[in-house]
């Protein structure tokens, strides 16, 4: 009752402002005049009775501020009114507006998408999965010791069995794959899936029905699959009649029976996936999933707990089943320290980020998060600078306020509502920015063997992010400000002396200085750090590689699943070698089962003639089948004996050529050559005979230690894959279709899957350093040219501030260039602290990001001081035009103005 | 100009409106000035808190208002006390009752 009459009463009021400001004014009106009678019965004259009963009533404007507070409505309409006056205000002050929005703008959308980017990538649970937190992901350990392996498809057999710890268990292997076919032949993303996925997922089907029993039988493929949402839209236009229609996946046609969700690309996070099939059918695409060899590990495993069961359940009941597996498989179960496998198991949100990587990745996006609050700091800095230069050309208004009666947290409050409706207009444009930026993130593809996919969408997360930033930054900006000027001297302000604000001014200029001093402290952190990157990537670029990576063309070739043919593949990669070597333009052609600086690389086991392994030393050693006069086709060096050649094939003696670091390692001081070693695969009687040594290289990537590397002849152990390494004397990539005309005359049941010169797979495999090269370069160029803009406003301020004391100057006979000097020398100070903070800072950052760091480039000297010379260039730029301008002050007009 | 009605406490400003107009309505001058002839002028009242008071009471619907002709031909506001303000008013005189008996046999013992 009460409340709903409170409710009426308010509305009323707001509504009818007028006449309840009549009736309160008749009020108080009514009050001062009975007081007057009183005193000119007393026998004053009215005039002064009337004056002394103001006076008594201590503020007529104070009862009515009083009176009206009383309500909640109060508190709504004076929001209304402070807000109509603060667009008021900063409609007419456009420079101090624009310049502030933008600033929040840059600060609050650059943050806003870089968190778009972290919540896609940790924080936000999967789309369109059931229950995600139930899920956990199960690992094998690897041979050589390392936790967090995949597991085998009999082994997740077991677990599946496990029913009182899990309610569901998937196998998920991804591969590339080709979808489509002849020109409209793309390379996407595929999921071999266990039958139980999508019902155990519980991802509801946009269309059509998940995998079944039948479909997942183990060596009875059935060519189903299900389409993406993505794929459905663009190759079948979404239409409705797509189930049982056919998609051809490797050229072989499989029957679509479903539909994924919009929202779902699936199991791996980041990985884009266009089909799925049932691990089975793997087999109709080359992909012979090796459902019953529990020796073959490559199934990632994603679970869904029973009710009630937790992680650490779930661990300790699969230890049980690693100790029994590991006794009744010795040979597939017991690793390299001889006792067997363990088993473990991560919740859904630990293992978003793949645990192998974990590390790398984390600090990444640590180092992103991180430079982005600096920038965002910088910005708050910067528009705190300019709404403290807007109070100091306010503080007559502020006076006025305060001596008019406004209380302090009157006056405080409007230049708060002031600050928020720039932090809004920012925060409204960063927001607009940072969809900006995650759609061109989107459209962004890496050039990597499968499409990198984040659901880069805002969503509620992201906005409350947003939002916190915005009023974060109120507070950081405008707070500090707002409670300076509501502090300020009256009588000073009202006078409009310019001493005065000089006295309650020195201060204001030295919190302002303040802030341009951390702004320069963080605009050389960020320059030192894009520094180190820009050097880095130029280390890189000077990297000794130990082979020649110009002139060299990578191509991908393999048998075409869908048709049959010869698929001798030692048989079509010697002849390509002897075809493709005549071509004009091509110096010379071999081919290996992999080549250097790929994403991805294998090892296997080694077993060395008179070399018996530690206790727990790691034997598995990175190789690569190659064809004849492979090193010489990579541009590599033979240091001793020869290279593989055509004498190394089928029947001939089994041979290896090692590289000087696996020299090094096993036979110091001895001649390698003749040397025998093993695969653990083969008999001992197989031994493969060193026939030469080639100079070490660079194998996976740019920055590692010397690896140990065996050179196996492709032509004794064929079936591993084909990349054909041409190497050209012209342009690499221009002999690309003479290439691809080769393949087609010489194989026609084989197909070009991918062509690519060195220099680009190079670049691919810098693509970190160079991402964070590029992110921190346009941060530092943001933050210093924000920290030149905040140095401009307080040099300009001060020169305001000082604008007697310099005519004074002038007029006692200082020249121009004194005066400049002056005035360029105190914001120079300014500079300097802030670089001196700036330099150890940046030093320990260059410490932290020593592990993306290629080169010397982290201890280098150079980097700093270059960071040092642009800051100063830049701070003396923005100090000297508010210089030039007071050594133009004309004294007796500066005196005058008094 | 001393102001020891500051030393009221919320509540009982509220009590002593409601008592000086529980006879007849007054308006916002007359009921300060009851106020200062019926306690000597130990009690003076703050305009300001005074038409505080008279909103709050108001809105809690013990006072009404209305605007009337004073003696001398002016328009003033008037307030009466409603029934549920004489509710209160009788409340409100039974606990200071109560309480300043309490206090005057604390300071007599």
């Amino acid at each position: 009752m009460s409340i709903l009459r409170a409710i009426r009463d308010g509305l009323r009021r707001l509504t009818s402002r007028a006449s309840f400001e009549r009736d309160l004014e008749d009020e108080v009106e009514h009050f001062v005049e009975e007081e007057a009678r009183g005193a000119t019965l007393g026998g004053l004259d009215p005039g002064e009775a009337l004056r002394v009963a103001r006076a008594r009533l201590g503020g007529v404007e104070r009862i009515k501020e009083d009176a009206r507070a009383g309500g909640w409505e109060f508190v709504v309409d004076t929001f209304i009114h402070d807000l109509r006056y603060a667009l008021r205000t900063l409609r007419r002050n456009v420079g101090y507006t624009s310049a502030a929005i933008a600033t929040l703008a840059i600060g609050i959308g650059g943050s806003t998408a870089v968190f778009t980017i972290v919540n896609a990538a940790f924080l936000r649970p999967p789309a369109e999965v059931r229950a995600p937190d139930e899920l956990v992901s199960i690992y094998t350990s690897d041979y050589s010791g390392p936790p967090y392996g995949s597991s085998s498809y009999p082994d997740i057999d077991v677990f599946r069995e496990q029913t009182h710890l899990f309610s569901g268990v998937v196998a998920v292997a991804p591969r590339p794959i080709g979808i489509g076919e002849g020109d409209d032949l793309r390379n996407e993303g595929l999921e071999l899936v266990s039958a139980d996925y999508f019902a155990t997922l519980g991802v509801r089907l946009a269309l059509g029905r998940g995998f079944g029993p039948d479909e997942g039988r183990t060596g009875v493929p059935v060519a189903v699959t299900v389409i993406s949402h993505t794929l459905w839209q663009q190759d079948f236009g979404g239409s409705r009649h797509v189930i049982g229609q056919s998609v051809r996946l490797n050229g072989r046609p499989f029957s679509i029976i479903g539909v994924a969700p919009s929202g779902y690309r699936g199991a791996i996070r980041g990985i884009a996936i266009s089909a799925w099939i049932p691990v089975p059918a793997g087999a109709l695409i080359g992909n012979e999933g090796g459902e019953r060899e529990r020796g073959n590990r490559s199934y990632l495993v994603t679970a869904r707990l029973a009710p009630g069961v937790t992680v650490e359940q779930a661990t300790a009941g699969l230890a049980t089943v690693a100790r029994n597996l590991a006794q009744s498989y010795p040979e597939a179960w017991l690793d390299v320290t001889r006792t067997g496998r363990r088993i473990s198991v991560l919740s859904e949100a630990e293992s978003r980020v793949p645990p192998q990587v974990r590390g790398p990745v984390l600090g990444f996006a640590g180092l992103l998060l991180g430079t982005m609050v600096l920038v965002l700091l910088v910005c708050c800095a910067n528009v705190a600078g300019l709404t403290l230069a807007r109070a100091a050309r306010r503080a007559r208004e502020m006076g006025v306020r305060l001596s008019l009666g406004a209380s302090r947290r009157r006056v405080v409050r409007q230049l708060l509502t002031e600050s928020s409706v720039v932090a809004v207009a920012g925060a409204a444009g960063g927001v607009g920015l940072a969809l900006l930026v995650s759609r061109g993130l989107n459209a962004w593809r890496p050039p990597l063997p499968l499409e990198v996919a984040l659901d880069l969408r805002l969503d509620a997360r992201v906005l409350l992010v947003a939002l916190g930033i915005a009023v974060a930054t109120v507070l950081l900006f405008g707070l500090a400000p707002a409670l300076r000027a509501s502090r300020a001297a009256v009588s000073g302000m009202l006078k409009g002396d310019e001493g005065a604000i000089a006295v309650g001014g020195r201060r204001r200029v030295s919190l302002q200085g303040a802030l341009v001093t951390a702004q320069v402290a963080i605009s050389m952190l960020l320059l030192v750090g894009a520094m180190l990157f820009v050097r880095s990537l130029h280390s890189a670029s000077q990297i000794d590689p130990g082979f020649a990576p110009d002139h060299l063309l990578l191509v991908d070739v393999e048998p075409r699943p869908d048709l049959q043919g010869p698929t001798d593949e030692a048989g079509v990669a010697a002849q390509l070698q002897r075809q493709i070597g005549g071509l004009p333009g091509v110096t010379s052609v071999s081919w290996g089962s992999t080549s250097p600086l790929a994403l991805g690389s294998s090892r296997r086991y080694i077993q060395i003639d008179g070399y018996r392994p530690a206790e727990g030393e790691d034997m598995e050693y990175h190789y690569n089948f190659v064809g004849p006069r492979y090193v010489d086709a990579l541009g590599g060096t033979i240091v001793a004996g020869r290279g593989i050649s055509d004498a190394d094939v089928a029947g001939a003696p089994l041979a290896v050529v090692v590289n000087e670091a696996f020299a090094r390692r096993f036979w110091r001081g001895e001649s390698p050559l003749g040397k025998r070693l093993t695969p653990s695969e083969q008999t001992p009687d197989q031994w493969h005979v060193v026939v030469g040594v080639s100079r070490t290289a660079k194998y996976r990537s740019l920055t590692e230690e010397p690896l140990p590397y065996l050179y196996f002849p492709a032509l004794q152990e064929p079936g591993h894959g084909v990349v054909l390494h041409v190497r050209t004397a012209v342009h690499p990539l221009s002999v690309r279709d003479a290439v691809r005309r080769e393949v087609a005359a010489v194989a026609p049941t084989w197909q070009v899957r991918s062509v690519r010169s060195m220099e680009q797979q190079m670049g691919v495999s810098l693509t970190p350093q160079r991402t964070a090269g590029v992110l921190l370069s346009l941060f530092g160029l943001v933050a210093v040219m924000l920290a030149a803009v905040g140095l401009y406003g307080v040099v300009a301020l001060a020169v305001a501030a000082r604008r007697r004391e310099i005519g004074i100057r002038m007029a006692l006979g200082a020249t121009a260039r004194g005066v400049v000097r002056l005035v360029v020398g105190d914001g120079a100070r300014l500079v300097l602290i802030g670089i001196a903070l700036g330099l150890p800072a940046g030093w320990a950052i260059a410490r932290l990001l020593g592990a993306f760091l290629i080169g010397e480039a982290a201890r280098s000297v150079v980097t700093f001081a270059a960071a040092t010379v642009v800051l100063v260039m830049i701070a003396l730029a923005a100090a000297w035009m508010p210089a030039r301008r007071a050594a133009r002050i004309r004294p007796m007009m500066a005196l005058r103005d008094e | 100009v001393a102001d020891q009605s500051t030393d009221l406490i919320q509540g009982t400003l509220d009590m002593l409106i409601l008592k000086a107009i529980s006879l007849e309505p007054l308006h916002g001058f007359g009921v300060a000035r009851r106020i200062e002839q019926i306690s000597r002028d130990v009690f003076r009242v703050n305009p300001g808190s005074l038409i505080l008071a008279f909103r709050r009471l108001e809105r809690d619907g013990t006072v009404t208002s209305e605007w009337r002709a004073t003696q001398n031909n002016r328009r003033a506001k008037y307030y009466q006390i409603t029934t549920k303000g004489k509710k209160r008013l009788e409340a409100e005189r039974r606990e200071w009752e109560r309480r300043s008996t309490a206090i005057a046999r604390l300071l007599e013992a």
